[in-house]
């Protein structure tokens, strides 16, 4: 039974919030990978973890992902919500039963004592309509604050899981900003350097301003449209060639695509569920296609 | 000998709406079984946490009892034969039991003689029994979403982590879900991370709250929740607000609650205390508080699952996360305020309320259009309420509903009020989707009924015209409830309304080509199926709508004052009368075709009693329809009683159907005034008398 012990000094910056997550599922067994050099919506997108819980073969590994969710901009001026923020992501195939005591002991480790703190699982179950995949699970709660998302799949791109996957899901500058206290996330400090410290906000902030405005009134949305239908076709026709991984990566641009178009209210309502179809149709069927080349 | 059971299975948290139902349904099965087996047991206690499904039955039956089966055999006739030796069918039946067939007895029946045997059957013993009934149990446990985990086939509500099975002080051996059963259950996952071993089934839960904090009776639990927050808002001279469906699901939430008070920014209060509510309940699934005069405070109760080495930390991060949850609403409720009603109109445009039924602001204006045939009749302007029409979906786009759906109608007042709209426009906003279910309180304000019902005879006349009409349990729009939402709101505020005359005016302004007679019938007969499950809860007797959906009345307030008057009068020796008089002129009449011939020939008729009849009809008639107009049916039912000793008279005497055909066409004239006149009131001929 786990002890949640805290053998780790708590990291007191961003990027050792990342090297204590790393480190601590380095030491059970997992891959460190480093994240996907493309746009996504959440680190469930980076192939390994979509990909790889696929079929029979185990698989551990762990990683940052940077996300994008453009309709989340808010042009730098709220303190909890951003166009562009980091997970972390660990992916357990099969999920181990001690794999909740396994978390705990990650909490531990990057500080968190479970003894004073409320740790809750709060039922919430998973389901991406793009990815045509759900799972079953819960919302970590650290005093009423969610904290990481915790999924059983068992569902992905269509296809029933065996064995099932766990996913782990940390919301890197929400843990940073409890850790650190502070009350907005450009105020995490990133790293301690000779020349001072590095916050959140001096790398993001201009990012965040210049991002929202894109995002929300300059995106060229006939382009898109075009970019869009491009997108598809490359996808569908890089799948009948069997090319499965650039064929993925067009399903990604295609699903970004549709963010941006998202957030310059491009779509209706009734339109967007047939978007969001075309995108899933394809992941179903490079997934089906994956499972078979084994 | 009887000894007490338990049972616990250890899950990963479970969903809260799992958590009691799923016990109290294992419970259910496994007593059940039990039954079925005959296995004697006494009381039985559930418990339910985030973490455990739990059952302890008292005094459960060490075995079934002895029992004697009967087996029968071949016939009698086919088990012998001539020479009276056993056939091989005997012989066969007699091996099934290693017995010789002399040995085998005889039963007479109705269909002949037949072989038979009792078998006695030695008694199970409980013990070797459990593990398989358990197993039955849990596999037919409705299960909402049941899930897979690691390489397992198996699925369940949630993975397995132990199963204590104890019967008095035997472990009843074996797995279940792969996990080897034991006496050991394990304490809350942060303040007792520990086995606890249960030495007698009874010890169960004192155990678990003693060493291992947990409180594992979900009542006792809800109760002691309850208790706690009561304690702590009374030492702040504060009441808590209890919101029965919150309280279970924080029940759901924690094995070990601990209330603790917090507080937010006071400036938040400006918010509608409904925004703050929704906030705190959904968000954060903490308890607002009133003080005295029972005005909102700035302080909430959350329940904690820990006793905290520092209750200060788990108190300051929940205010940190209500800090940010209410500063969303208020950014929300400031942005939407940007935008007047109207002015949101214009993204209505672009919501679609249902394919080829136009947008949420086409719908909008369709409730408007019918404010003119709805609006006079409550003495409403019709101005006013075609204007509280066209906003009245406005707040759909709001960033604050978008937020919390349950708020529709809700927020939509708030900001017609800030806005300075009319009162009536506002209440009419704020109350249009009520009522919401058969519980549920109908408008207050005329405005508000009136909108209300406009706006779900318009779905009901859309969706019928699609040709979606409920079918079966399926009812997606839930248009069975609205249905009986508009009829409650006619009923119940007595209101002068005509079913039949909403409808057809919502189908024409419909965007669908629709055969529209036939669509208008589907609705009204929708209606009364809807009427008549009202009435029969309201103790009318079963077919008693029939009486007044016959007259062709499809205002819903008059058919019930009709009814109400007619269930009163029905157990009086005169509807007897009318109702077998009213089914044989139907008789007759039914039976006739041609010209018929309306007027009645005072010279033609010849009998002293239909001479009467004629005479009380015509002087009936008049007086029966002023009543009927006053809808003072009680009074004119008097009156129709009147007829009774003519009618009998009548019917006693006179042959309708006699030979001479002027005289036969005569009669039948008078029958059909007659029917004329039953039928200001009512058709009696329905009426659920016996003779």
């Amino acid at each position: 039974m786990a002890l949640y012990r805290m053998d780790l000094q708590t990291p007191q910056t961003f990027q050792d919030l990342i090297f204590a997550l790393s480190h601590f599922w380095a030491k059970q067994g997992c891959v460190i990978l480093q994240p996907y050099d493309m746009e996504m919506g959440a680190g469930t997108f980076h192939p390994a973890s979509f990909l790889r819980a696929i079929g029979p073969k185990p698989w551990s590994c762990a990683y940052p992902q940077p996300c994008r969710r453009p309709t989340d901009g808010r042009y730098g001026e709220n303190p909890n919500r951003a166009q562009h923020y980091y997970q972390f992501q660990v992916i357990l195939k099969p999920s181990p039963l001690n794999i909740q005591e396994l978390y705990l002991d990650s909490l531990a480790a990057i500080g968190i004592d479970v003894k004073t703190q409320d740790i809750r699982f709060v039922e919430d179950n998973w389901e991406s309509p793009t990815l045509g995949a759900w799972g079953l699970g819960w919302e970590v709660w650290q005093n009423g604050m969610e904290v990481s998302q915790f999924t059983y799949f068992q569902q992905i791109g269509g296809l029933p899981c065996h064995p099932i996957t766990g996913e782990l899901t940390y919301g890197l500058e929400r843990l940073a900003m409890t850790l650190q206290h502070v009350n907005s996330l450009y105020d995490i400090i990133w790293a301690h350097t000779p020349n001072g410290p590095v916050t959140y906000g001096d790398l993001f902030l201009h990012n965040e301003q210049q991002q929202s405005t894109f995002n929300f009134e300059k995106a060229d949305t006939t382009l898109l449209f075009t970019q869009f239908e491009h997108f598809e076709q490359t996808a569908a026709k890089l799948l009948e060639e069997q090319l499965l991984l650039p064929a993925y990566e067009h399903v990604l641009k295609a699903s970004h695509t549709f963010n941006l178009l998202d957030s310059r209210h491009a779509i209706s309502v009734t339109e967007r569920q047939r978007f969001l179809l075309r995108v899933r149709k394809l992941a179903c069927a490079i997934a089906t296609a994956y499972k078979e080349q084994g | 000998m009887n000894t007490d059971l338990l049972i616990e299975i250890g899950t990963e948290e479970l969903p809260t709406h799992a958590v009691e139902p799923l016990s109290l349904a294992f419970a259910q099965t496994l007593l059940t079984l039990l039954d079925q087996k005959q296995i004697d047991h006494q009381l039985h206690y559930v418990f339910a946490t985030p973490r455990r499904i739990g059952l302890l039955i008292k005094s459960v039956a060490s075995a079934t009892p002895a029992q004697m089966i009967e087996h029968r055999g071949p016939p009698k006739s086919a088990a012998f034969n001539a020479q009276g030796a056993p056939t091989p069918a005997a012989i066969g039946f007699a091996q099934r039991f290693n017995i010789e067939v002399q040995d085998l007895a005889t039963i007479s029946t109705e269909k002949g003689d037949y072989l038979i045997y009792h078998q006695q059957q030695a008694p199970l013993a409980t013990e070797t029994l459990l593990l398989g009934l358990i197993e039955q149990a849990l596999n037919g446990l409705p299960i909402k979403k049941p899930m897979s985990w690691g390489a397992h086939t198996f699925k369940f509500v949630r993975p397995v982590h132990w199963a204590l099975v104890l019967f008095g002080d035997k472990i009843i051996p074996g797995k279940l879900f792969e996990q080897k059963i034991s006496n050991q259950t394990r304490g809350h996952r942060f303040l007792h991370n520990e086995f606890i071993t249960i030495d007698k089934p009874e010890h169960y839960a004192k155990r678990l709250f003693e060493q291992g904090y947990v409180v594992a009776n979900f009542a006792a639990r809800k109760n002691l929740i309850q208790e706690k927050m009561t304690a702590l808002a009374q030492a702040h001279q504060l009441h808590v607000v209890v919101d029965e469906d919150l309280l279970t699901e924080v029940t759901c939430l924690v094995e070990w609650p601990v209330a603790l008070l917090g507080q937010f920014d006071p400036r938040f209060l400006s918010l509608p205390p409904e925004v703050i509510s929704c906030t705190l309940k959904q968000h954060q699934k903490t308890f607002v508080l009133v003080n005295a005069a029972q005005q909102l405070q700035p302080n909430f109760i959350s329940i904690a699952n820990i006793e905290s080495k520092d209750p200060q930390q788990v108190i300051k991060g929940n205010e940190k996360v209500v800090h940010a949850r209410l500063s969303d609403a208020a950014f929300f409720f400031a942005q939407d305020k940007k935008l007047t009603l109207e002015q949101q109109l214009s993204k209505l445009a672009k919501v679609i309320f249902q394919q080829n039924l136009g947008t949420l602001l086409d719908k909008s204006e369709r409730i408007a259009g019918l404010m003119p045939i709805i609006a006079p009749l409550l003495k409403l302007d019709t101005d006013t309420m075609k204007h509280a029409a066209l906003l009245c979906k406005a707040d759909l786009t709001s960033f604050m509903v978008n937020e919390f759906p349950e708020l529709q109608g809700i927020m939509g007042a708030y900001y017609a009020h800030y806005e300075q709209q009319d009162a009536l426009i506002v209440s009419a906003i704020r109350e249009h989707y009520q009522p919401q279910g058969a519980n549920d309180t109908i408008p207050y304000t005329l405005s508000g009924t009136a909108l209300s019902i406009a706006d779900k005879i318009d779905t009901l006349a859309g969706i019928f015209a699609l040709g979606k009409r409920p079918s079966g349990d399926k009812d997606p729009f839930a248009l069975k409830r609205a249905m009986i939402g508009i009829l409650r709101m006619i009923i119940e505020q007595q209101l002068p309304l005509d079913l039949k005359k909403l409808f057809s005016t919502a189908l024409t302004l419909q965007p669908v080509t629709i055969n529209h007679d036939a669509i208008l019938s589907e609705l009204l007969t929708f209606a009364w199926d809807r009427l008549e499950a009202l009435l029969r809860e309201a103790q009318f007797p079963p077919g008693i709508l029939q009486c007044v959906t016959a007259t062709g009345c499809t205002k819903p307030y008059d058919m019930y004052l009709r009814l109400t008057a007619l269930k009163e009068f029905m157990p009086k020796i005169e509807a007897l009368s009318l109702a077998s008089a009213h089914k044989r002129v139907n008789n007759l009449l039914a039976k006739q075709s041609g010209d018929l011939k309306q007027v009645v020939n005072p010279n033609l008729l010849q009998e002293d009693q239909e001479k009467e009849l004629a005479q009380l009809i015509h002087k009936q008639h008049d007086e029966l329809l002023r009543l009927c107009q006053q809808q003072n049916y009680a009074a004119a039912l008097l009156r129709l009683a009147e007829l009774k000793p003519t009618l009998d008279a009548f019917f006693d005497k006179v042959l309708v159907l006699c030979e001479d055909e002027a005289l036969k066409q005569n009669r039948l004239a008078l029958l059909r005034q007659l029917n004329a006149l039953f039928l200001i009131m009512a058709d009696f001929s329905h009426l659920p008398v016996a003779p």
